[in-house]
């Protein structure tokens, strides 16, 4: 268990056009799990395989606990991998699998056969030693690959879409599951997913990426609540995107210019200070941090409604969709043709909230408060 | 193996569609081919039998006095015994050379790949005499090996080839490399690049990593091409009558002896004989699967699988431990791996050249220089009208055999695909069984049952026959295609009131208009290649274009016949061409597998 650390790291192959990983630095600290999150091809896949030592970086380096190991051969990296299609020999036992990295690291026979024994306890799966991995359920499958990978004590996990071709609700009950080992052997771990849910659910930090670059990374609260480019804020969940124009900077926000009217913000310093007046943005909007209410009634924030630095505008109901534990409206508001989404919680039988009784052309007033509004500025080059 | 595998798909398919209608009188639709196996097929074998123990014929006594005499006298024991060694010898080559072909084949993507598979496919589609024919210029006593062995001994040093056992596995294991490769290739494709990775990522030097994951996941590819090459070896007649020039016996050259000879009951007895022993190694293989490699597969994890993984108990493991710390040596045994599998390639297409060589060589005898430019051979070979007839002779079998084998087939897969009626599986092996029989039995068998039935060498005699050895291709790429669609396709075209022929028509065999092509296309070249059979069964009057080369080489040398194989190599290239253009090499490697 050590930090992981990736130094100005790049990879182009031969006759494909843009670098597939293009300058990452990036160090994991020892014993976090960190997610590298993005669409396919954006580099995560080429990454893990850069850590892995299967493929040889153009320029920079790898290093594990201190140790540069960029020149090193997979099989001398001391790392764990947990791979999408389990990846484990139908021609060996479940056990042999698993005692297969302590055989290779001469651990004796005893020896080896006490941690096996000890690993497969730990994934639940004590019973299941002499079985041939075939006769195993994917969800059982991938623990199995799990043991194999927690066994040798690795210095660095890897686990690439390790849920991916599994059942939704198996794919909830083994990332709870994986999330609990990570944490109680402290493991420096890698998370390879494409999916935003998995990557909040389970990670210290997220690095999303794009484009064989790290886009933004943080904790996942960070990334959903304040995503840096309207890239970050659409992968990151459901989002309305506007187009807006600088009117006014003061020292602790701005006020934005967009179809919907005038829009108040509280960006981080570090944005606040870069803005110019008229600067054309885009504005990114969740749909749940929107306010809706029947024109004849107060919005749900309530309190007497005292002037705020809220924008308040009064829309029309163009569709409503009940989705379970939701209610999905499209509004239009603001200049023609402006649409916005809103996310309600559904009305139970003893909840008092207004959205179930919206219907389609129904006039409706929308709040939208300072904290709403984030300000997305594009990377540069993209 | 495969065929099990395949017998469980249809059943699942057909379980799918059991709702589907009357399927049970779609036992009818194999009617016409079972009854040409019948005909062609389990009459010429019983007569066979019959002949062994002296029910037929007047020149052995009725009992078992041939079988006795085959397996107690010395001399018979013997080819027999040469006839195994050569089978195993033949194997093993085509294993040590085969292994790192299908390896790189498997490794290489894109135009590479194609180009690989074109070599190793090349020979395959070159006819079987064309290649032995180029065997016989590079071992001849004054041929190309030998010139060059004693250029590199200063003139001391040179060795017989023709006539000898060394010859006969140089060029059989030339001729049978591809029924090697193709097989391990379907295997080695199948082993996910993941399972290698993740044995280097846990501390497995590639050594390792080759010894306990990549060869016991070969094995199934191994073993199905080992069994290939060996009943191909054994039962193979001419090569070893060329290359031998009746100086080496082994039981078909024995056999065919025996017929040149009309003793009847005695070539029957060696060929029920050399039958048995196919049958032998089948088995034989069947069981080594299921011990090595189907006990995991089963779910039930032992047999010699799991002692494979122990070979060497804790040293073993030691050792591999060991090796964690060593070099890999990746860049050098990269280099080595491509010379080697470079020379490999050479060695097979290296005999082609040699004969293109020899058609445009002046010299009128045998050389291994180069005695000037000429076209005369060319010249000789369309002067002599003889090649045309049995050029145009072939083409007309070849053709009506495609055509009639698919009409025959058809209906016969789509019964065995989509039916529901029982006993499909042994139907289907039976289809397939003629692939299990060597050429050699077969055509004894022939001729004994063409002369029992007292009906002469005709054309119509040579098609049924043709017709025979092709079928099983073209069911088996039939049964494969029509498991490919979904029979629900099938079923919405019925609830919109098409009709079983039209379904047919208009869903199904658009759907599987590749392999309707691949299956013509096969069953087209099988009959085009065959001479085993066809040198017997021909006749004066219906001399097809191998057995033209055959009697060239088996009685008078002529380079018109190196002229004739040129012009056939430039049509195998055609042939790779069109296709890799309609179907893709790929298609091809994966279906001719036999």
């Amino acid at each position: 268990m050590s930090t992981l650390t990736l130094r100005g790291l790049s990879k182009r192959f031969a006759g494909a056009g843009p670098a597939a990983v293009d300058g990452v630095d990036l160090t994991i600290p020892e014993g976090t799990l960190v997610t590298l999150l993005g669409p396919s091809g954006c580099g995560k896949t080429t990454l893990l395989r850069l850590i892995t030592g299967f493929l040889q970086p153009d320029a920079g380096a790898i290093l594990i606990g201190g140790e540069d190991v960029t020149h090193l051969p997979p099989h001398r990296r001391d790392i764990g991998m947990v791979y999408q299609s389990y990846a484990l020999w139908p021609h060996m036992s479940v056990a042999e699998n698993v005692a297969f990295g302590l055989e290779m690291r001469g651990v004796a026979r005893a020896e080896r056969a006490r941690r096996v024994a000890e690993a497969l306890a730990l994934v639940g799966l004590a019973e299941y030693g002499d079985r041939a991995p075939t006769q195993l359920s994917g969800g059982q499958q991938q623990r199995v690959a799990l043991a194999r990978a927690l066994v040798i004590r690795p210095r660095v996990l890897l686990l690439d879409e390790p849920l991916s071709s599994l059942d939704a609700n198996l794919r909830k009950d083994l990332r709870f599951h994986i999330r609990e080992l990570q944490q109680q052997l402290r493991v420096t771990t890698v998370f390879v997913t494409h999916d935003q849910e998995e990557a909040l659910a389970v990670s210290d930090h997220v690095v999303l990426m794009r484009g064989g670059r790290i886009v933004q990374m943080g904790s996942g609260e960070e990334l959903y609540r304040r995503p840096g480019s309207a890239f970050a804020m659409t992968f990151m969940g459901d989002a309305n995107i506007l187009d807006g124009i600088v009117s006014a900077i003061d020292t602790t926000g701005v006020r934005l210019a967009t179809p919907l009217g005038e829009l108040r913000c509280e960006p981080p310093a570090a944005v606040l200070r870069a803005l110019t007046i008229q600067e054309r943005v885009r504005v990114g909007i969740r749909p749940e941090d929107v306010g809706l209410a029947p024109l004849d009634t107060p919005p749900a924030d309530g309190n007497g409604a005292a002037p705020d630095a809220a924008l308040r505008v009064v829309g029309r109901v163009c569709s409503a969709t009940f989705l379970g534990p939701w209610q999905r409206f499209e509004v239009e508001a603001g200049e023609p043709n402006t649409r916005l989404h809103v996310r309600l919680p559904t009305v139970t039988p003893d909840s008092a909230a207004n959205g179930q009784r919206l219907q389609p052309g129904d006039a409706v007033g929308l709040r939208i408060a300072p904290g709403a509004v984030a300000i997305l500025r594009e990377m540069p080059g993209s | 193996m495969a065929l099990a595998r395949t017998l469980r798909r249809g059943a699942a398919s057909a379980a799918l569609h059991r709702r589907g209608g009357p399927e049970g009188g779609a036992v009818l639709l194999s009617l016409p081919a079972v009854l040409l196996l019948l005909g062609a097929l389990v009459g010429p074998l019983a007569i066979l039998l019959a002949y062994s123990v002296g029910l037929l014929g007047d020149d052995t006594p009725l009992g078992l006095s041939r079988y006795a005499e085959v397996l107690t006298d010395g001399f018979y024991l013997g080819v027999l015994g040469s006839t195994l060694r050569l089978g195993a010898l033949v194997t093993a080559a085509t294993l040590a050379l085969g292994y790192p072909l299908a390896w790189a084949v498997a490794q290489a993507r894109g135009r590479r790949r194609t180009l690989l598979l074109a070599i190793v496919i090349a020979p395959l589609l070159t006819n079987i005499l064309v290649r032995t024919l180029g065997w016989v210029v590079i071992l001849d006593d004054n041929g190309i090996l030998n010139a060059a062995l004693r250029a590199v001994s200063g003139g001391h040093l040179s060795q017989r080839f023709l006539g000898t056992d060394v010859g006969i596995t140089i060029a059989l294991t030339h001729v049978f490399l591809p029924f090697m490769v193709l097989p391990m290739l379907t295997t080695l494709e199948r082993i996910a690049p993941s399972l290698r990775e993740s044995a280097a990522v846990y501390g497995a030097h590639p050594v390792v990593v080759f010894w306990r994951v990549i060869l016991p996941l070969s094995v199934p590819g191994i073993l199905a091409g080992a069994t290939l090459v060996f009943l191909l070896a054994t039962g193979a007649l001419l090569t070893p009558l060329i290359v031998g020039q009746g100086r080496v016996w082994v039981l078909p050259t024995l056999i065919y002896e025996q017929i040149q000879l009309v003793h009847w009951g005695r070539a029957a007895a060696l060929a029920v004989t050399l039958f048995g022993a196919s049958l032998l190694a089948i088995l034989l293989s069947q069981w080594l699967g299921q011990r090595l490699a189907g006990s995991y597969a089963r779910g039930a994890p032992g047999g010699l699988a799991r002692a494979w993984a122990q070979v060497g108990g804790e040293l073993g493991v030691r050792l591999c431990a060991a090796l964690r710390g060593a070099p890999t040596f990746a860049r050098g045994l990269r280099l080595a791996g491509q010379g080697f599998v470079a020379l490999v390639l050479l060695y097979l297409l290296f005999p082609l050249g040699v004969v293109i060589k020899t058609a445009f060589d002046a010299s009128p005898v045998i050389q291994a220089g180069f005695g000037g430019f000429t076209l005369r051979w060319f010249e000789a070979l369309f002067a002599d009208s003889r090649y045309l007839d049995a050029l145009l002779l072939s083409l007309r079998l070849a053709l009506l055999t495609a055509v009639v084998d698919l009409a025959l087939g058809i209906p016969a897969a789509h019964a065995l695909v989509r039916g529901s009626f029982p006993g499909r599986g042994p139907l289907l092996a039976f289809l397939l069984s003629p692939l299990l029989i060597p050429h050699m039995v077969l055509a004894i068998g022939l001729v004994l049952y063409f002369q029992a039935l007292g009906a002469g060498p005709s054309f119509l005699r040579l098609l049924v026959v043709h017709l025979v050895i092709a079928l099983p291709y073209v069911v088996r790429i039939l049964v494969t295609a029509f498991q490919s669609v979904d029979p629900r396709l099938e079923e919405s075209a019925h609830t919109l009131g098409a009709s079983r022929l039209t379904v047919l028509r208009r869903v199904t065999l658009p759907l599987v208009k590749p392999a309707l092509f691949a299956a013509m296309l096969f069953s087209f070249l099988v009959s085009f290649d065959e001479a085993t059979i066809t040198v017997l069964v021909a006749g004066a009057g219906n001399v097809t274009l191998p057995v033209r080369i055959f009697s060239q080489l088996t009685q008078q040398w002529t380079a018109a016949v190196a002229a004739l194989s040129t012009i056939w190599i430039a049509w195998t290239l055609l042939m790779l061409v069109i296709i890799e253009r309609l179907v893709g090499l790929s298609a091809f490697g994966t279906e001719r597998q036999a």
